[in-house]
């Protein structure tokens, strides 16, 4: 049985109104069901199928198996608990592609916690920064999960590092978000950096993720 | 600039990034045939889904019909002329308290004149409502 996964805060989801195991079935009304249906086309679904495909890099270098089936499976579990109930959308406050973005990183996330919890691969390519992640991880941490996790997120941005050798602007603003930068305002002031240069560099930012989404995916979704 | 030391920064940006990427992709990215065709499959289960679901909240039994009230013997024997007159007659004394869907009476056939006469002269004989 899935577990609902609590968007209710971005999404408008009540959980007191979630069908969490009580006894209220969900029943939605017809003004929900047009919305629903009106909003739930083709565009949506290979925009959140994209999505998913970059976001489950979290979720494939914490050692879980992964192809362009387990992106569609994301956008597929979001649909369907939503149509199900197990995670509640109001209409009246976002759209369904808000809510829908928000269930598959719910989702993704607790996948990458389930597969940093059961291991059945092992880390991946050992570097200075895995080692020096994995150290520091071991020294300051109990949970081994969590130390597992930032070894992956470490060797994850390594790998980006490494791919982005040479573009300055791009490094720029990978040190940016290391300094602390969350949003592009903060790295456009951090990085000292123009919109249009922030702008150009995350376009290529953007294909070194795709490839790696690419590789990671394509000899799977081959075999 | 200098590094966050959190230990769970690299967590932190690799979030942002794969998110940041992820909304470009979903606005704008390349997508496969192959991806168009799942879509699209997906959009004809979903709205097969929402068929099944409105089909079942229709109830089981439909209602009865009702069938209508036999015409009187008295209706049945007038003829058209009589049945107008009536009709007219019946519309002065009923008043506001009656409205007929029909705008020409011609189109009505002489049975259906009868059956509307004959609800006529029960809703006169029960009197106002409220």
């Amino acid at each position: 049985m899935k577990s609902p996964n609590d968007t209710g805060t971005e999404t408008g989801r009540n959980p007191n109104d979630a069908n969490d195991g009580g006894t209220e079935p969900f029943a939605p009304n017809e003004d929900w069901i047009q919305q629903f249906k009106t909003q739930c086309n083709q565009s949506l679904i290979t925009g959140l199928n994209n999505y998913a495909r970059t976001r489950m890099l979290g979720v494939a270098y914490a050692g879980r198996k992964v192809d362009d089936y387990y992106a569609r499976e994301l956008v597929l579990d979001a649909i369907g608990d939503t149509w199900m109930g197990v995670v509640r959308w109001d209409p009246s406050r976002f759209p369904l592609k808000h809510h829908l973005l928000r269930v598959i990183d719910g989702h993704s996330d607790k996948h990458a916690k389930h597969a940093i919890a059961h291991p059945h691969e092992a880390i991946g390519d050992d570097c200075k920064e895995s080692r020096a992640a994995e150290r520091a991880a071991s020294e300051q941490v109990a949970e081994p999960e969590i130390a597992a996790k930032r070894v992956y997120a470490s060797e994850m941005l390594a790998k980006i590092r490494e791919l982005a050798a040479g573009d300055k602007d791009v490094l720029r603003i990978l040190d940016a978000y290391d300094a602390g930068a969350t949003t592009k305002e903060d790295v456009l002031a951090l990085a000292k950096m123009k919109d249009r240069t922030y702008h150009n560099a995350y376009g290529r930012l953007r294909r070194i993720i795709r490839n790696l989404t690419d590789q990671r995916l394509a000899p799977k979704a081959k075999a | 600039m200098k590094k966050n030391k959190d230990p769970d920064n690299d967590l932190r940006v690799l979030d942002i990034i794969t998110r940041e990427v992820g909304l470009l992709e979903y606005e704008s990215g390349h997508v496969r045939a192959e991806d168009k065709q799942w879509a699209n499959g997906v959009v004809a289960d979903v709205q097969a889904k929402i068929g099944e679901y409105r089909r079942a909240r229709l109830p089981k039994v439909a209602p009865p019909i009702k069938k209508a009230e036999p015409i009187s013997k008295r209706l049945k024997a007038m003829p058209r002329v009589a049945l107008e007159a009536l009709y007219a007659q019946l519309h002065e004394v009923l008043g506001p308290r009656v409205q007929v869907a029909f705008r020409n009476l011609s189109e009505l056939s002489d049975n259906d004149l009868r059956r509307l006469i004959q609800k006529m002269e029960k809703a006169g004989a029960q009197g106002p409502r409220g």
